[in-house]
């Protein structure tokens, strides 16, 4: 599918902040490859494919070369902006988030009373599947991040015989592991991207 | 009634400036000039042009001055002539930047054709440094309509322009 040079001057505009959050992220996980001046190669270059293409007179085939390159240097925050514009987000569209906006956190206090959606697991309880069914919202396709009594959990076991958690976006289950939960105890599930 | 311009440039004839008077409702216009003053004080006008001023025939909406040998941000003025008196003016401060844009523009170019240049340190700073003048002769008219620091922007522009073996 061809792309017209104003598509991809504002999937540029687009990326740029998600290349600034997404690389400083990636600094983290994959310092080897990050490149923390993405943001700002993609303004300048979107400034110089976005002026050429507004003057009367140009060169096609140096519009098509920048705006190439544009297109190029967008990369993973292209596919992203074009999911945001409104477009199949490139060759494999994304069902399972098919909305822009993200499933509200869910944050409650465990008490014996029977799970809900809004207070997914009760006392003694460690796995609820988020699938839709059942009255429980569905947040396949979303990652999730968890925090059990102020405490960001991992998913990982620490191996001190404190708690973590496993998630499957794919089938939707969620378990708390080296411990149910037990009344008073503060859980937040915050469903991310 | 009001009297309005525009003005613009493009990049097949850089260096024309081009006006369009989008003026309505002027009363008994006979005539019409305009006048780029610069930063400095001094008029710019066309090779051969003996006046401060170059002559708008009523006749035409838009006129086509070639005389921008660089950026420059001009105050520019257009007096409407009813009779024998000025009846109309309006200044306006107008930024041209062709030759910065068509400079970052050839950078790009440059840099889709070799990557790596995005690795090199000097080309890189130097880059965006440019681009920071000329987004900030942009500021310097639209936010403070002030021709002093937008020509400050355009001059420290046309340095590294016109040095693109030092800078780039």
């Amino acid at each position: 599918m061809a792309y017209t040079s104003d598509d991809i001057i504002l999937w540029g505009k687009i990326s740029q902040p998600l290349a600034a959050l997404g690389e400083f992220k990636r600094k983290h996980t994959d310092g080897s490859t990050v490149d923390l001046d993405l943001y700002m190669q993609l303004y300048v270059v979107r400034k110089s494919v976005e002026w050429y293409n507004s003057q009367d007179t140009i060169d096609t085939d140096i519009l098509y070369s920048i705006s190439n390159y544009l297109f190029a240097l967008e990369g993973i925050y292209g596919l992203d902006a074009q999911f945001l514009d409104g477009g199949s987000g490139g060759i494999v569209a994304p069902t399972t988030t098919a909305s822009t906006t993200l499933p509200e956190p869910i944050d409650w206090v465990v008490s014996a009373s029977a799970a809900t959606a809004t207070a997914p697991l009760s006392n003694g309880e460690s796995t609820v599947t988020f699938n839709g069914m059942g009255g429980m919202p569905n947040l396949r396709g979303y990652n999730m991040d968890f925090t059990r009594n102020n405490l960001l959990q991992n998913t990982t076991d620490p191996g001190d015989g404190s708690t973590y958690y496993s998630w499957n976006r794919v089938t939707g289950v969620f378990a708390l592991l080296n411990g149910a939960a037990f009344t008073s105890e503060r859980l937040r599930i915050l469903p991310t991207r | 009634m009001a009297q309005t311009f525009s003005a613009s440039q493009d990049v097949g004839n850089i260096t024309v400036a081009t006006f369009e008077d989008t003026s309505t409702g002027l009363v008994g216009v006979t005539g019409r000039l305009i006048y780029l003053r610069k930063y400095d004080g001094t008029y710019l006008v066309p090779t051969g042009t003996t006046t401060d001023y170059v002559f708008w025939p009523i006749g035409d909406t838009t006129i086509d001055i070639d005389c921008l040998d660089k950026d420059y941000c001009l105050d520019v003025t257009v007096a409407w002539y009813t009779g024998s008196t000025v009846g109309y003016t309006l200044t306006s401060l107008v930024l041209f930047r062709g030759y910065s844009e068509r400079f970052l523009r050839q950078l790009v170019q440059a840099l889709a054709a070799n990557k790596t240049l995005i690795t090199n340190k000097n080309f890189w700073d130097n880059m965006v440094r440019l681009r920071g003048l000329v987004d900030s002769a942009i500021q310097g008219v639209s936010l403070l309509n002030d021709q002093t620091i937008t020509t400050f922007c355009l001059d420290e522009a046309k340095k590294l322009t016109d040095n693109r073996q030092t800078f780039f």
